[in-house]
């Protein structure tokens, strides 16, 4: 896997799964019927009510906005995943459909990879 | 006679029954000597009206908590809540809070604010679920964004966070706080443990320029910084990118590109972050469990908007 990005993890725990990236509430409707059981959802920004529905099937998270103490951090902190927050993507719709993992580096730093 | 709207500083700090988890705890916090700012506390007895007012409003809700097919809550919760908002204010509620709102007196406005009865609780903090309202004026502004409120707690993400945790809608009753308005330069949250490593000897703050509300929402990166608890010794810091700044606004908050100076800077000097650190020890030492705990900076003054116990260490 390559990496991709670093950003800050709120959780000292890695996951691995299928990247989708969400930006509307359809989307969100969409992969909850096709199961989003252990995928990794990236996001734009930290906003959880937009990603209630699918929170508690996935794997992790990855936000290109926010921190520790945005409300997706505290919440996903909840559901025991790991939200890897403020990671820079250049182009989120290239990664879509990939195998992605998240993992803690140090502290609370943690890192975006990708299958090539 | 029992008032149902009450100064913050008076509210029973165990009646989160009707005042809810923010309240109780803000209560908690000014009775303790803490910066926060005054307002007051609607009681979900008024949210309670609503709903029994409201044709249909109580069925919907016991049957959102007897399905389980997702789709089929989010089109009955955005039922109930189309419901509600065509919903007239019990007129009891108006009148109580045109007697309360005359000892208001902010010329900055107010913050109208969520405090549900199952939020900031240990193991369920609720965050980000039910909206709030900043920089709020007018009586009529404030009955609307109560309203808003309101609504928010019945929304379809509510509905379906709620049933993940195993919490029937039922149990939820919607108290609402109006406060003082703080014209913020400085925000941030303070962990007063490292909650990713679940480490009690350390603490995690954030901060950036404005209003919390950019930070809180995810909407920017704000400075973050990892300190020892014991000797507020910074362990290491980051200098986020704040891209945004809002503000206080004499209409709404005004939302600014912060400018490149500013963004290249953090927002707390050391001694200004030790002492925020200070104010979240002495915090966690009053309340007897670890803090998650969101703040502003007006002036030199350090004020406390929200106070809850940190939901996940292990």
């Amino acid at each position: 896997m390559k990496k991709i990005s670093d950003g800050l993890i709120s959780l000292k725990l890695d996951a691995e799964g299928e990247l989708r990236y969400i930006s509307t509430v359809q989307e969100v409707i969409a992969l909850l019927k096709e199961g989003a059981d252990g995928k990794i959802v990236l996001v734009d920004d930290a906003g959880t009510t937009f990603l209630a529905p699918v929170l508690s099937k996935l794997a992790g998270v990855v936000c290109m906005s926010g921190a520790l103490g945005s409300h997706l951090a505290i919440v996903t902190r909840e559901f025991e995943i790991p939200a890897l927050m403020a990671t820079v993507i250049d182009n989120p719709n290239s990664l879509n459909g990939k195998q992605a993992a998240i993992k803690h580096s140090e502290g609370t730093s943690g890192s975006l990879f990708i299958a090539e | 006679m029992v008032r149902n709207i009450l100064t913050l500083s008076t509210v029973d700090l165990n009646d989160v029954q009707n005042h809810g988890g923010k309240a109780t705890n803000l209560a908690h916090l000014h009775r303790l000597g803490f910066n926060v700012p005054n307002g007051i506390s609607i009681s979900s007895l008024y949210f309670d009206q609503l709903l029994d007012t409201t044709k249909d409003a109580r069925e919907l809700i016991k049957k959102l908590d007897s399905i389980e097919d997702y789709e089929e809550v989010l089109e009955i919760a955005m039922t109930l809540q189309s419901l509600i908002e065509k919903s007239q204010m019990p007129e009891e509620f108006r009148t109580d809070l045109i007697s309360e709102f005359q000892n208001l007196k902010s010329e900055r406005g107010y913050a109208v604010r969520s405090s549900a009865t199952v939020e900031d609780r240990s193991g369920f903090s609720f965050a980000g679920q039910a909206e709030s309202f900043l920089c709020v004026h007018t009586f009529d502004e404030i009955l609307h964004s109560v309203k808003r409120v309101w609504l928010s707690a019945l929304s379809p993400s509510v509905a379906i966070y709620l049933k993940t945790k195993d919490v029937p809608m039922q149990q939820v009753r919607m108290g609402v706080i109006v406060q003082e308005m703080v014209d913020a330069s400085i925000a941030g949250v303070m962990f007063t443990a490292n909650v990713v490593e679940n480490n009690l000897d350390q603490m995690l703050i954030e901060s950036t320029w404005g209003l919390g509300e950019s930070l809180v929402s995810g909407k920017v990166v704000p400075d973050s910084y990892v300190l020892e608890k014991e000797s507020r010794q910074i362990h290491n810091k980051t200098l986020g990118t704040k891209e945004l700044t809002y503000r206080y606004g004499p209409m709404n908050t005004i939302k600014d590109s912060t400018p490149s100076d500013m963004r290249e800077k953090f927002s707390l000097s050391d001694e200004k972050l030790a002492e925020i650190a200070q104010i979240g020890i002495n915090l966690e030492e009053k309340m007897g469990t670890p803090q998650d705990i969101e703040w502003c900076m007006s002036g030199e003054e350090i004020v406390i908007l929200q106070s809850r116990p940190i939901t996940t260490l292990r």
